[in-house]
């Protein structure tokens, strides 16, 4: 029996169709994926399902019962919960208040029982508490409740995001990307908690992920998204092999090829005769940064050689963004140095240090979200004052993510997950950097794109622009970088070249996901 | 390497100067160098007006020496001088131009007086005087600034003790009284019209002292409070809090009829904060227009128990103040519905509209027949418990603090509640919240309700404590005024708000010269905080819930959402 049908689903905005006469069945208890290229509808259905957007045509059926056009709490309570692609927690509340507010649809208590004291009450909220900490605890964030969710790492967010659904005891859980940057051992960690929401707790689970590791391991059903239109149905036998979804949004490269697999190893490198060293263009040494009493980072040394690619793998919460943010003086270091090309960066501001030449690709995606996609891009030229060259990196930007010339006049924040990634690239290449901090470029990103994000790096590099980048999908980093530092718990554990780490055992089991 | 500043250290240094004597010219040209030379804190030997300028001197050195300069103590100390040089530089520069050319057609304030005060009467022959005074100011700042914290506090509080005593003898003297050992303590320290030095000298060592006894005990107390068992920890806790409610109850007495009228006045925009903050602070919905229920709780009051010509009913004040408070609270309703999709800052504007609506209605000729217009309701009798008026200030004190505490207490149940964390959640993110289940409608409204009840309650003791209420009480400053303390103190923050009202609202009250200058003080008051503490005087503790309770359950997850 289906619990979730829609009919004939239609979503405009403008002239652009993002949903497009969609009929769709999700079979009760069962895990369900929705896979697509970037803009391909995804999110948009999902909001149509959840009374963000009222649907123009069609109707959705929750257990037999039309739920369009209710409001997103009438839906709620009527058994649908949801995650977020921007993760969209309540950012100065403690992952427990989190979930607290998560249980408001099944709490009772109204507030003069509250301000009284009434045994009910305090009974009711005892037990929310207990099964607070028990949501917790299930997720896997034990001992962090107290925590603000803004200072949570990314991946935590997105575990606390699924426990606060979790808390309105959904029959039907939406999931936007769950994985998404998470490393491969965490993800197969949260393939394994996804398995055991419908295996226990008898959730059916609707997905949309871009990792295929995910979306082939777990789905009992797929359905292929594209231009708001089902392309594909079916289990991941079929759909891995489907021509058009291939073309669409697979890509070629990784039709038949293993997960894990460089694309083309040993290839990347420096110029294989330059025997001496290259000239340091970013030094750490001995960083350490403090959020509050947090000791973030406990001694962080690296360099990047001029033209080279470094990258840096680590769990999340090991300190890689940290260590992005202290480069860039968001985050300034209490003890220890940033040497850019020798000079000291400990004085300067971050747009002094932006007007150097270092710029970030942040993580999660924070483009400017009242302007539009235009807007932004001039935005990150705003310190050069070049017009030949900012036309010519326009011009490159478009070429390499033709999606944003499409939408040149969009609102950033109305952009899909996907885009909105592109246009955080994008708008870093338009300051035509000297170093380049990426921070999970990859991430929310379809597969096809995946790879040529990656060649563009490459390609970029090659022009001349020094790159360091963290990134979850550390087989792909490390097919493209010349050198790699390991980051744990706020100290480098390893280092060297990219062959040598791929070959690490430690590497291989921890990041690379093999061999478990 | 350290005993020499680098370029960056010298900028560092000038630049601080430089914003601070910007300051110090700032401070003596509006006249409130002038205006508080009267005030002395120490008599013959510093005004609170020289005390002023000292201090822009001081702040220059020691942010001078805390800045990325770096190094050791001699470059510290040199950035220290540099910087408040500067500012004496500033200081003498205003002396010179202010004694060549007549400034005084352009700024009121600068007067000859004015410059016989820079210069301690010497006139142009002393431009040298600030700048030396600037640049002993800066290094002694600067030195203390690289002391250790255990020796740096004492001192600091040992020279706000004297500031603050100084700046508040008259009151002090009232309340040490004519007799007893009272006076005898006034003897010592002060003279008629201010602390003597002998009196600050004693006064900084004193305090001195405790403040060091303190830092060196202070582990060793904590380690014998946490090593009583568990039953006399609770009777150490009552015993503070005992001692705590008496000295507040003891206060209006100690204080007179001036300080507990100052303290009404705290109370009651405390209330008002209280209010305001479930609104602005829980809910983030900024509304600007909060004075109107102010207004309807006092006008209320007022209609129900004037015995003069616009009295209605003649309740009593008990009787009146629960209907104010349903009054004001279904007023915030009613204001609630049209803006409950407004968001931000067109929300502001909404709500002020509303605010000044109300007044107006309030001054129209249509209401004059029952609301009085602009000559309002007179005639509003005291209120009388168990046959006793609480007529005076200091029985109205009390008053106020019961309804504190009890405004207090609500306020901290509902902010703990299913429906607290309700508001927080909108606050942070309004679509997120409404896809959890909460229905924005009922949680909005009930959020410009009970903030409402609380200023219309507020309103109410406005009412009984002037005696009548006018249209003129209620402009739209006293939003603005209501609503510096929140930010102020921290948003959202319970204690933020007393602490708020206590320096925004006592403290000007007290310095009664202020009064020219209090909207530049509250100006300077909240881009200060906004620059260096952004998150209030006192910001709502993080609340740590799991530790406690964490581990009785720890080990069985399997019962999820059993
Ligand atoms: N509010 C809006 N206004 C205008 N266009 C929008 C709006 N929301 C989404 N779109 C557009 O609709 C298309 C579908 O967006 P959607 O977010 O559903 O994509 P998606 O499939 O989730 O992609 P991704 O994998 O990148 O997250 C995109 O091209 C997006 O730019
Ligand atoms: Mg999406």
């Amino acid at each position: 029996m289906a619990i979730l049908t829609a009919r004939g689903t239609t979503k405009r905005f403008g002239g652009l169709l993002a949903v497009h006469q969609l009929d769709l069945d999700v079979e009760d208890k069962s895990i369900h994926s929705i896979i697509g290229p970037n803009g391909a509808g995804k999110t948009t259905f999902f909001n149509c399902v959840t009374g963000f957007y009222r649907p123009e045509e069609g109707e959705i059926l929750f257990q037999g019962m039309p739920i369009q056009g209710l409001t997103p709490d009438r839906v709620t309570q009527l058994g649908i919960a949801r995650t977020y692609q921007n993760i969209r927690l309540f950012s100065n509340m403690t992952a427990l208040e989190n979930i607290l507010v998560g249980q408001h649809p099944h709490l009772k208590s109204g507030w003069p029982g509250a301000v009284v004291g009434t045994p009910s009450t305090k009974h009711e909220e005892r037990a929310a508490h207990q099964e607070a900490l028990r949501l917790l605890l299930f997720v896997g964030l034990r001992g962090k409740g107290d925590f603000l969710a803004k200072n949570l790492p990314y991946g935590d967010q997105r575990r606390l995001e699924i426990a606060r659904a979790l808390a309105s005891r959904p029959n039907l859980l939406l999931l936007d990307e769950p994985t998404a940057g998470m490393n491969p051992r965490e993800t197969i960690e949260m393939m394994a908690f996804i398995r055991r929401l419908r295996d226990e707790l008898g959730i059916t689970i609707l997905l949309i992920e871009h990792q295929m590791r995910v979306v082939m391991g777990i789905s009992e059903c797929i359905t292929v998204l594209d231009y708001g239109e089902k392309i594909a149905e079916g289990p991941p036998i079929t759909i891995q092999n489907d021509a058009r979804v291939i073309e669409a949004y697979l890509g070629r490269g990784s039709a038949g090829r293993a997960p894990g697999t460089p694309i083309r190893p040993g290839e990347a490198g420096l110029p294989e005769d330059s025997s001496r060293a290259p000239r340091t263009m970013l030094e750490v040494k001995e960083v350490h940064t403090y959020y509050g009493h947090i000791h973030a980072l406990k001694g962080v040394s690296l360099t990047v050689g001029e033209g080279e690619i470094v990258t840096l793998i680590g769990a999340n919460g090991a300190g890689k963004s940290t260590t992005l943010n202290t480069i860039s003086g968001l985050l300034r270091p209490r003890h220890g140095h940033v040497r850019l090309a020798g000079e000291d960066l400990g004085v300067y501001k971050p747009h002094e240090i932006a007007a150097k030449g270092v710029v970030m690709v942040p993580e999660g995606r924070r483009i400017f979200s009242q302007l539009t996609v235009m807007e932004n891009l001039q935005a990150g030229a705003y310190a050069r004052s070049d017009r030949d060259g900012f036309a010519r990196d326009l011009q490159r930007v478009f070429t390499l993510l033709p999606r944003l010339a499409e939408r040149r006049d969009q609102v950033g924040g109305t952009l899909s997950g996907g885009e909105q990634q592109m246009l955080a690239i994008g708008r870093a290449l338009m300051a035509s950097p000297r170093l380049l901090l990426l921070d999970e470029p990859s991430m929310g990103l379809a597969p096809i794109l995946v790879e040529q994000i990656f060649k563009t790096v490459e390609d970029i590099n090659r022009q001349g622009t020094t790159i360091l980048l963290v990134e979850q999908n550390a087989t792909m980093a490390l097919s493209i970088a010349h050198r790699g530092y390991v980051l744990e718990t706020g100290t480098i554990t390893l280092k060297g070249s990219a062959v040598e780490l791929r070959e690490h055992p430690e590497v291989k089991r921890a990041y690379l996901g093999e061999g478990t | 390497m350290p005993m020499r500043m680098d370029r960056q250290g010298w900028w560092n240094a000038v630049r601080k100067g430089l914003i601070w004597g910007g300051v110090a010219v700032f401070v003596a040209m509006v006249g409130m160098v002038e205006t508080f030379a009267e005030r002395q804190v120490i008599i013959g030997v510093v005004s609170f007006g020289m005390t002023l300028l000292a201090l822009a001197g001081v702040a220059a050195g020691f942010q001078a020496a805390r800045g990325p300069a770096g190094g050791g103590r001699v470059s510290a100390l040199l950035g220290g001088a540099v910087a408040g040089a500067v500012v004496g530089a500033a200081v003498a520069g205003l002396l010179l131009v202010g004694s060549v050319l007549n400034l005084r057609t352009m700024f009121v304030s600068a007067s000859p007086r004015l410059f016989s005060l820079l210069s301690a009467g010497q006139g142009l022959h002393g431009w040298y005087l600030p700048l030396l005074a600037g640049t002993a100011l800066g290094m002694i700042a600067a030195g203390a600034s690289t002391l250790a914290a255990r020796l740096r506090r004492p001192i600091l509080t040992g020279l706000m003790s004297v500031l603050t005593v100084g700046v508040f003898q008259e009151l002090l003297q009232i309340m040490l009284g004519g007799e007893g050992v009272g006076a005898v303590i006034r003897d010592v320290l002060f003279e008629s019209e201010g602390l003597l030095p002998r009196g600050a000298l004693i006064l900084f060592l004193v305090a001195w002292a405790s403040s060091s006894l303190w830092i060196w005990r202070r582990a060793a107390v904590h380690v014998w409070v946490a090593r009583r068992p568990a039953s006399q920890q609770r009777g150490l806790r009552l015993l503070t809090l005992g001692i705590g409610v008496s000295a507040l109850l003891l206060l209006p007495h100690l204080a007179g009829p001036f300080l507990s009228q100052v303290l009404v006045l705290v109370g009651l925009f405390a209330l008002l904060g209280l209010g305001l903050n479930i609104v602005v602070g829980f809910a983030g919905l900024l509304d600007l227009g909060y004075v109107a229920f102010f207004a309807m709780g006092a006008y209320t009051v007022g209609l129900l128990t004037s015995t003069g010509e616009h009295g209605i009913f003649h309740f009593s004040f008990w009787t009146a103040v629960p209907i104010a408070m349903v009054v004001s609270l279904i007023g915030g309703v009613l204001l609630g519905i049209p803006v409950l999709r407004i968001r931000g800052d067109y929300l502001a504007i909404a709500t002020m509209g509303f605010g000044e609506i109300i007044r107006l209605l309030v001054l129209s000729d249509f209401l004059r027949p029952w609301l009085g217009g602009s000559q309002g309701i007179l005639a509003i009798p005291k209120p009388t418990i168990v046959g006793l008026e609480l007529s005076g200030p200091e029985q109205l004190f009390y008053l106020t603090l019961v309804l504190c505490g009890l405004v207090v207490f609500v306020a901290s149940r509902l902010r703990d509640s299913r429906l607290g964390r309700a508001w927080m959640a909108v606050r942070e993110d309004e679509d997120v919240a409404e896809a959890m289940g909460i229905n924005l409608v009922n949680v909005k409204l009930l959020a410009f309700g009970l903030g409402a009840s609380f200023g219309g309650l507020s309103g109410a003791i406005f009412a009984v404590m002037v005696g009548s209420v006018f249209p003129h009480s209620f402009q739209l400053l006293i939003s603005i005024k209501v609503l510096s303390p929140i930010i102020v103190g921290g948003m959202g923050s319970l204690p933020g708000v007393l602490v708020g009202s206590l320096a925004l609202v006592g403290l000007p009250e007290l310095l009664r010269e202020f009064a020219d200058f209090r909207f530049l003080v509250y100006g300077a008051a909240l881009v200060a905080m906004m620059q260096l503490r952004p998150e209030g005087l006192w910001p709502e503790p993080v609340r740590k819930r799991e530790l406690h309770e964490s581990e009785q359950d720890a080990a069985e997850p399997e019962k999820v959402l059993a």
